[in-house]
């Protein structure tokens, strides 16, 4: 009997002893973002000491950004007036029912009083997220009609996949359809998909959602302020409001 | 709280396989709140399971399922000693081995147990399923600390 206890006491030592430690080692990688990426090793550890400071500042839990630095704008389709005085950038995705949210109830407000009046200039970047299986082709879909119908017939296509995405998938077909009627080239279309022509462009913007800290969808930057997920029209007014006034 | 399933927990071994356990089940909801999508202030994200509620919910639920298999460890344990003088075949010792308790017991404790873990993970936490949660694995501690009281009307005779 005294051996069968001193034979679970170091069962148990070990056990604990492993799964401590193995825990440990795991919730660091965890909190410091341990997942794999492009970085480099220097720049690794720079983001991880930047991190660990905002993380111990006084009386502080570090809140996401609030504010940003820097154009995000890129070269991505927009609606607007070039020169608006208030630039609304917003990191979408297509199956995300947020930004489907988003698209449906504010927009429309958004255009209707500061778009169609030239306050605002809104640039839409891609976003798709990985849960999100169709969010990607039809970013690249609408992408590839941008390459052949510019802005306008970006925002035409962008609208069809609005209206037509679910969280079951995007019927293809009926986009193409929508696509032809405004002129695309249907071969060219296809080929530019099949292709994959825009992955970079793609890839850019979700590296510049990054860099501004922006994880979630949607996201936007309006002139530098961050304001994360579908919020009502609202908040984006006061926000707009308050740019303008400046 | 003087229920034989924390005093159990005095034991040194008892008490390094709850708290190896509970640090097992605390990682596992660490890697799904960070890890699968969610959403969270109207946004879809990676990670947005990741609160301050779920993480309390998290340890609360590894230190009872921790508590839970420390109790199960205990209960092995003497088990351990009936069935070797008790059983002469090899499968009758892993069959035997396989049900702490008697199957009438033992079947609850799993499936509450089992409930308990899934409606954390298919759930994407929602409050309702957290509360239900650690309701069921309650009522799995009850079943594990009557156990060790020797106190089971089922197993009995």
């Amino acid at each position: 009997m005294g051996q069968k206890n001193q034979n679970g006491l170091v069962f148990a030592v070990l056990f604990a002893s492993t799964v401590i430690a193995g825990s440990l080692v795991f919730l660091g990688m965890q909190l410091s973002g341990g997942s794999s990426s492009n970085d480099d090793l220097k720049t690794q550890i720079a983001e991880g000491i930047d991190a660990y400071i905002a993380d111990n500042a006084p009386g502080n839990t570090p809140p996401p950004p609030s504010k940003v630095e820097g154009d995000f704008t890129d070269d991505d389709p927009f609606m607007g007036a070039d020169d608006a005085p208030v630039v609304v950038v917003e990191f979408s995705d297509y199956q995300c029912p947020f930004c489907g949210k988003f698209f449906n109830e504010t927009l429309p407000q958004i255009k209707e009083n500061y778009i169609d009046t030239g306050k605002v200039k809104l640039v839409y970047r891609d976003l798709p997220l990985s849960f999100h299986p169709d969010a990607y082709p039809a970013a690249l879909l609408a992408e590839c009609v941008r390459d052949q119908k510019g802005d306008e017939g970006y925002f035409t296509i962008h609208d069809v996949i609005f209206a037509n995405i679910s969280q079951s998938g995007l019927d293809y077909d009926l986009v193409k359809d929508e696509a032809v009627k405004i002129g695309v080239n249907l071969d060219e279309l296809n080929g530019c998909i099949e292709s994959d022509k825009f992955k970079a462009e793609i890839d850019a913007d979700q590296a510049d959602a990054g860099r501004a800290g922006i994880s979630g969808t949607p996201g936007f930057i309006i002139n530098g302020n961050i304001v994360s997920g579908a919020q009502p029209f609202s908040s984006f007014e006061a926000i707009i409001e308050a740019e303008l006034a400046k | 709280m003087n229920l034989s399933v924390f005093k159990n927990l005095a034991g040194p071994t008892q008490l390094l396989v709850m708290v190896g356990s509970a640090f097992l089940f605390f990682d596992i909801n660490f890697w799904m709140m960070k890890n699968l999508p969610g959403s969270r202030d109207q946004m879809c994200i990676v990670g947005g399971n990741y609160t301050t509620g779920n993480l309390i919910y998290s340890v609360l639920l590894s230190l009872m399922a921790g508590t839970m298999i420390a109790g199960v460890f205990t209960l092995f344990q003497r088990r351990q000693s009936k069935l070797a003088a008790s059983t002469t075949t090899g499968a009758g010792l892993l069959v035997g081995g396989l049900t702490v308790f008697c199957t009438a017991c033992t079947l609850p404790v799993i499936s509450l147990f089992g409930i308990s873990i899934g409606l954390t993970i298919f759930t994407t936490y929602g409050l309702p399923f957290k509360i239900v949660s650690l309701l069921i694995m309650a009522a799995g501690l009850w079943i594990v600390n009557r156990q060790l009281d020797d106190r089971c009307e089922i197993c009995e005779g």
